[in-house]
C-alpha cells in the first residue's frame, strides 16, 4: 500500500519541484475512484534531479517489476540518463515522470496549476481541465471511466448545488 | 535539440468538445459520491482515499487466504 502522505512529505521536505497528476490529482479534484500509486511530474534542472534523488534514496527505490538484483543505482545521474520510472519503494509505488503526453515538461504543466495546501504543506496539482486534456491525449481505453468522471466532476464545479 | 526540449514540445492539440465514447460512460457514474467528496477540504479527500486503500488491501488479502484454504481443502 502507498502512504501518499509519507511520500509527499519527503519531496516537500527535500524541496523537490514537482506537479502532482494522474489519480491522486484527480481525488485532490473529487474524485471516488482508487489508485494504487502517486505520479508526479519533476523538474529536470540539475539542482532539481539532485534533490529528487536525495528524497528518495531512503525509502530503497527500485524499478517497478524488474527481476530482483537488476544493478539499479538511483542518484541524479540516473535520472539524468533517463526520464520517466515507475519505482517500487519501501513508502509504496511513485511513478517519477519528467514529461507527460499532452501536458509536457513541469514547466510546461505549471501555468495548468494549482497551489493547494496538502497536509500542512503547499503542492502544486495539475488543475482539472489540464487532467481532463492530458487524459483524453492519452488516449487510453482504460481512461474513459475516468475522463467522463472528471468531467462531471467539473461540470459540478461550474453549477450550483446544495452541499 | 536536447531529448528534453524535445519531449517538452510533445504537446499535441487534443479537442475538449464532447466525446460520445467518453459521454457514454457518464450515466453509470454516482453524481452523489462526487457531490460529497466535493463538500470535503482536500486533506479528508486523500485520507478517505487512503482508508479505502487499506480497506481494498485488506479485501485483497482476504480473497488471497480463501483461496489458499480452499486450495488445501
Amino acid at each position: 500500500m502507498t502512504n501518499f502522505k509519507e511520500l509527499l512529505g519527503t519531496l516537500r521536505t527535500n524541496g523537490v519541484e514537482f506537479v502532482l497528476v494522474g489519480g491522486m490529482a484527480a481525488i485532490v479534484h473529487g474524485s471516488s475512484r482508487l489508485t494504487e500509486d502517486l505520479d508526479i511530474v519533476y523538474r529536470r534542472t540539475p539542482e532539481n534531479m539532485d534533490r529528487l534523488a536525495r528524497a528518495l534514496s531512503p525509502h530503497q527505490p527500485y524499478l517497478r517489476g524488474a527481476p530482483p538484483g537488476l544493478p539499479f543505482q538511483w542518484d541524479a545521474a540516473t535520472i539524468q540518463r533517463g526520464l520517466n520510472f515507475t519505482l517500487d519503494t519501501s513508502l509504496g509505488q511513485i511513478d517519477i515522470l519528467g514529461d507527460i503526453t499532452g501536458g509536457g515538461s513541469y514547466d510546461a504543466l505549471a501555468p495548468h496549476c494549482l497551489s493547494l495546501e496538502v497536509y500542512g504543506m503547499p503542492c502544486l496539482v495539475i488543475n482539472l481541465e489540464r487532467l481532463i486534456y492530458v487524459k483524453r491525449a492519452a488516449g487510453r481505453r482504460k481512461d474513459m471511466d475516468a475522463i467522463a468522471e472528471l468531467e462531471l466532476l467539473r461540470d459540478q464545479a461550474n453549477e450550483p448545488h446544495e452541499q | 535539440m536536447s531529448s528534453d526540449q524535445q519531449a517538452s514540445q510533445q504537446i499535441v492539440p487534443v479537442s475538449l468538445a464532447p466525446d460520445p465514447v467518453i459521454d457514454a460512460y457518464k450515466p453509470g457514474i454516482d453524481v452523489t459520491l462526487l457531490r460529497k467528496n466535493l463538500s470535503l477540504s482536500i486533506d479528508e479527500r486523500l485520507d478517505n482515499h487512503a482508508a479505502l486503500q487499506e480497506f481494498a488491501r485488506e479485501l485483497r488479502e482476504a480473497g488471497r487466504r480463501h483461496r489458499a484454504s480452499a486450495r488445501q481443502a
